[in-house]
């Protein structure tokens, strides 16, 4: 009897947390989704403009992918070479998922933004018409940024199942179910990391009349620095201390490290902590260079 | 041939002009496209640290391989390659390709040669640099006829690159915007970085016969290095000259249906 009272209580205690969080819950979804409204809807403007553009987009797409193709050829030809099981630490399988998973990772959520809209609306002076309207222009072209992304991934998905499917034999699966959600959000915060690191430099317009050339510059780093054409392992020292200082590393290589089992657990927390560095940093710098950049906007071309 | 010489010499003296207006972009432009350069030499210093041989080919020969690969696209990115696979569908898209019809000249010469890219041109002295260090380092004896053949290939490979982006190019009379075919067509090339015979049974086939990759750097370091087929050679010749023949016509037939836009 007292045990039930008891338990009674108890439950009425648990009920009561549950009803709780779900309040909090649903509090903090409707703030969201008010909040979000506003992007969602840009978000769904943006999905209608690019579809329109989609034979370029997949052809962009279908080019990246033969690309990749050619890298995995290179590899299949060495492993059969030396006729060996391991190189630089990757079994053939593993090679070929990592190379398979990083033109995923490039093709549609890395190289798909590169700030050409950014630098052109504040050169030509359409910000002004965006500045005026009660929301983020940053946050605008986030929404906008990611929308291109979610459509060529959805875009390129299906060549790089094909060929999954083709090379199943060669393909490994993720090492745990673990293992590849933390994989998606390291993949989802190099997107992120990506976007702000071209956001800078695309803001910086502001007081250059071309910002083509540094970004230009970065995307040529990160072709070799992600680690999505090689393995960052494989290369000598040297370089590997170079790339580990970059950020540049998170946006493929770290997240693919963590699909194929290759990170400890203490490399993963480690690396998860640095890239919310960078992102943190880089958001910072670019809050900083964005209400400089507004000051010194004047708007010419409109 | 003089006259177009000399227009191509005045092209790129006006896009000089027009590019330094922005100088601190154009600096920082030739230092992205050398560091790409140097990255395509990097990755197979990384690939061959951890391999002796890549498909049968050492790493000198390799070197001889990229930095073919990195002449032609100099010469292709310098000249018609922007100017066929972005200006060309946005000049048909705004309507002012008639201003390139009613010009006294040829107007795929026009179309190709317009701009003549001053930031490419300044980062192929790269390339000759390059050269300097393969001769000085790698090259092993070779033969005058070889170097002959070398360079007569490497004009084919031209020749077959610009007669695919001319095919390319005309499909925007069509479908007004063909920028993502230009895309399409610089990640083609971009196979041509790797010697075709890292690819095997259909893919092999389709590079080497079909749409011979293999002519962008593979075949002309071979056939410098000697160790060439000259039955290939004839193959290629042939394939070529076709392949021209057929993307004139598809041009002129391009040319045929374009019929103005908002001007």
């Amino acid at each position: 009897m007292d045990f039930n009272f008891k338990l009674g209580i108890f439950h009425s205690a648990l009920d009561r947390y549950y009803y709780f969080s779900a309040f909090v819950f649903k509090y903090l979804y409707e703030l969201f989704r008010n909040l979000m409204k506003k992007y969602l809807a840009v978000a769904k403007a943006t999905w209608q403009e690019y579809l329109a553009y989609r034979t370029n987009l997949f052809l962009e797409v279908i080019g990246g992918f033969i690309a990749q193709l050619v890298i995995i050829a290179v590899w299949f030809s060495i492993f059969k070479d030396l006729k060996t099981e391991v190189v630089g630490g990757y079994s053939l399988p593993e090679m070929i998922t990592y190379l398979l998973g990083a033109g995923i990772i490039n093709s549609f959520i890395l190289i798909a933004s590169q700030g050409d809209e950014i630098n052109d609306d504040i050169n030509q002076g359409s910000l002004s018409g965006f500045l005026v309207k009660p929301f983020s222009v940053p946050l605008y072209w986030l929404s906008r940024d990611f929308c291109r992304r979610a459509l060529t991934f959805i875009l390129g998905i299906g060549e790089y199942l094909v060929i999954i499917l083709i090379l199943s034999n060669y393909f490994v699966f993720p090492f745990s179910l673990t293992n590849f959600l933390v994989f998606c959000l390291a993949v989802f915060l190099g997107g992120i990391l990506h976007f702000f690191l071209f956001y800078i430099f695309s803001i910086i317009a502001f007081w250059m009349d071309q910002t083509w050339g540094p970004r230009f510059v970065i995307r040529v780093i990160m072709s070799i620095a992600t680690g999505s054409l090689i393995p960052l392992s494989l290369f000598p020292d040297t370089w590997q201390l170079v790339f580990n200082l970059l950020p540049f590393k998170f946006m493929a290589y770290f997240p693919l490290q963590i699909y194929l089992g290759k990170a400890s657990l203490t490399e993963i927390i480690l690396g998860f902590s640095t890239v919310l560095v960078w992102i943190s940093a880089l958001i910072g710098i670019s809050i900083w260079l964005w209400g400089r950049g507004l000051k010194k906007y004047s708007a010419y071309g409109n | 041939m003089r006259k177009y010489l000399k227009i191509i010499w005045i092209f790129s003296k006006v896009n000089l002009q027009n590019e330094m207006a922005y100088r601190p972009s154009f600096f920082l432009a030739v230092i992205g496209k050398t560091t790409r350069m140097l990255i395509l030499i990097l990755v197979f210093q990384v690939i061959y640290f951890n391999t002796p041989l890549l498909a049968g080919w050492e790493y000198k020969d390799i070197f001889l391989l990229a930095i073919t690969y990195l002449t032609i696209e100099s010469i292709i990115i310098t000249t018609f390659h922007r100017n066929l696979s972005y200006y060309l569908p946005d000049l048909i898209k705004k309507g002012n390709f008639d201003f390139v019809l009613t010009k006294p000249l040829n107007p795929l010469f026009y179309s190709s040669f317009r701009i003549i890219d001053s930031m490419d041109l300044t980062s192929s002295f790269l390339v000759i640099f390059l050269w300097y260090h393969y001769f000085t380092h790698y090259a092993g004896t070779f033969s005058l006829l070889s170097l002959i053949l070398y360079l007569l290939l490497l004009g084919l490979g031209l020749i077959f690159l610009f007669s695919l982006l001319v095919i390319i190019a005309s499909s925007a009379f069509w479908t007004v915007n063909a920028t993502g075919l230009g895309r399409f067509f610089e990640e083609i090339v971009r196979t041509g970085r790797f010697p075709t015979d890292v690819f095997k049974g259909a893919f092999s086939f389709l590079f080497l016969y079909v749409f011979p990759i293999a002519l962008i750097a593979t075949v002309p370091s071979k056939a410098f290095l000697g160790t060439i087929d000259w039955r290939y050679l004839a193959y290629l010749a042939v394939f070529t000259f076709i392949f021209t023949l057929i993307s004139k016509r598809v041009w002129n037939h391009a040319l045929r249906h374009y019929s103005s836009a908002s001007s």
